[in-house]
């Protein structure tokens, strides 16, 4: 038995006992559900050969050296390995970031909403993932690392506001963040804060040219990574207001919906090309619905079972109620927490499909405005 | 024939199974509408894995593990969902501001990291050993270790274990 740690065990034995709402656990519904998915991953292996054949015809470019690259061509386009490693040895993840990749970026004009104020220029190499996100706590760009197990290193790029300086205690890392020098960058002041503890997380944060305070969060990076992994990051940021490309266009939503959220990640996993473009709205007080955009097609795994449960398919909440419909090569998709009854002012899942427009998968016919 | 044991066999075990799964689910998400989507996700899983895991030694905590599983996933994806229960802020932390705000345990579990939340909860409601919770995650023991010592340095920094030591 563990050591019990100020009556840990007990206390969280407490917050489960007593008064619990019902479960709206279902067995019949998980077997029912179970049959249908290994039914799909009997049917899936003749399905994705032939998806892999017609992915071959793509074409996918990269940015030489870390130059433009355009965003996924589709729900199977093939990658290739970045060229031109960097003097560490590592180079710019394969996907359009920063001032450099103007392909896949425009400039801000003025009224979108998933409009980032910098970007990486560069990123250790198992970087595979990018998301664009923008919601009620703030936005941020964040990289991940997906197709391996275990902890694997995301890395968060924010700016502050002009005049805003962040307090050390403002941390997502420690509840009391340690403040200690660090290597200027590019010229300018910076520091580390941390939990003090030597911990596998890191923040540095420093004055970018035109005074606004930057800051690259980094965790479960390897101790060898941890000071010189953010230091490059933070070196090569792009700094400057540019639009994210979306794929969708939204339409007449009721006002009664508002939007919580908006994201637009890409991302290139073991071989596979996809990006998935997601808003969130609240229709209420506690109901919230999300529509997500995606090549039509079979999605990568981003994240693989331990050794032992192999074979699970990705997750999928079975509480959503999710419909959808395809056109041009790219599938949207409602799907509702609670009940579906949340969306009756605007005509149903069906009414919130007829107001989204898909663009299809080629990037130079997507909009930067949004709704759209 | 097969199929139909498999159902007996998958029926009997969750029934048996399912209110500590949805206790271990809520621990982890702090919603109990959540916890259900959680369990009721991997049950799911089971099923459609069921032939391994009923020949597993320890079908407790196989179905342990993919319920950890499908939690640490979800917290990478569906990053919507989550904007909703503030859970997305640096891997879903909350700020230390935040955490010296929470008034209990709960909240305090909740502002943990999800890989926190979660070895907190296998090891200290699960009782798992070290060397277990890390099988249970798919990483290192020294991960767990490290993740463990820092969401117990935040819990008792919170007023949450403050309270549980003054009062005894």
């Amino acid at each position: 038995m563990n050591e019990d740690i100020d009556g840990l065990r007990e206390r969280l034995a407490g917050l489960v006992e007593g008064a619990v709402p019902t479960s709206r656990v279902d067995v019949e519904l998980a077997a029912r559900t179970g049959r249908a998915r290994l039914r799909r991953r009997r049917l899936g292996v003749v399905g994705t050969t032939v998806a892999m054949v017609l992915a071959v015809s793509a074409v996918v470019s990269l940015r030489p050296g870390g130059g433009p690259a355009p965003l996924p061509a589709g729900p199977a386009g093939p990658s290739a390995s970045p060229s031109a490693p960097s003097p560490t040895g590592r180079h710019p993840v394969p996907l359009g970031t920063g001032a450099a990749a103007s392909g896949s970026q425009a400039p801000h004009n003025g009224h979108d909403a998933l409009s980032p104020e910098a970007d990486f220029g560069w990123l250790p190499d198992d970087a595979n993932g990018e998301r664009y996100q923008q919601a009620q706590y703030g936005a941020d760009v964040r990289a991940d690392v997906y197709g391996k197990t275990g902890f694997t290193p995301i890395y968060r790029l924010k700016v502050y506001p002009p005049g805003v300086v962040p307090e050390v205690s403002q941390t997502s890392l420690a509840q009391q963040g340690v403040k200690s020098p660090a290597p200027d960058v590019n010229g300018s002041e910076a520091y580390w804060v941390t939990n003090g503890q030597g911990t596998d997380d890191v923040i540095l944060r420093w004055r970018g040219p035109d005074g606004r305070w930057l800051e690259v969060t980094c965790q479960y990076l390897a101790k060898a990574d941890r000071e010189q992994v953010p230091l490059r990051i933070a070196r090569d940021v792009h700094l400057g207001k540019r639009s994210v490309p979306l794929p969708a266009k939204l339409a007449g939503m009721p006002a009664a919906f508002t939007v919580t959220g908006v994201s637009f990640e890409r991302m290139t996993v073991q071989g596979k090309s996809w990006w998935t473009y997601e808003i969130g709205y609240s229709a209420g007080p506690d109901q919230y619905f999300g529509i997500t955009v995606t090549p039509d097609g079979e999605a990568p795994v981003l994240h693989p079972a331990p050794p032992g449960l192999e074979g699970t398919p990705p997750p999928l909440s079975p509480s959503d109620t999710a419909t959808c419909r395809t056109d041009k090569g790219a599938k949207v998709c409602v799907r509702v927490f609670q009940s579906p009854a949340m969306l009756d002012p605007a005509g149903g899942p069906a009414g919130v499909l007829e107001r989204v427009t898909l663009l299809g998968t080629d990037p130079s016919q997507w909009t930067t405005d949004f709704p759209g | 024939m097969a199929k139909e044991s498999r159902d007996v066999d998958f029926t009997a075990y969750v029934g048996s199974r399912a209110a500590w799964l949805r206790n271990v689910a809520y621990l982890l998400c702090a919603d109990w509408h959540r916890a259900d989507d959680l369990v009721q996700e991997s049950i799911t899983k089971l099923y459609t894995n069921w032939s391994r895991a009923a020949r597993a030694e320890n079908l407790d905590g196989y179905a342990r593990t993919v319920l950890v599983n499908t939690f640490l996933a979800e917290q990478r994806t569906s990053w919507w969902r989550r904007t909703r229960t503030g859970f997305e802020a640096a891997d879903g932390v909350a700020t230390g501001a935040d955490l010296d705000a929470a008034l209990d345990l709960r909240q305090a579990l909740a502002a943990l990291p999800p890989r926190q939340r979660a070895t907190v909860v296998l090891r200290y409601f699960c009782d798992l050993s070290v060397e277990q919770t890390a099988e249970a995650m798919g990483c290192s023991s020294g991960n767990v270790k490290s993740q463990s010592s820092r969401a117990l340095d935040a819990l008792r920094g919170s007023a949450a274990l403050r309270a549980g030591r003054a009062g005894g």
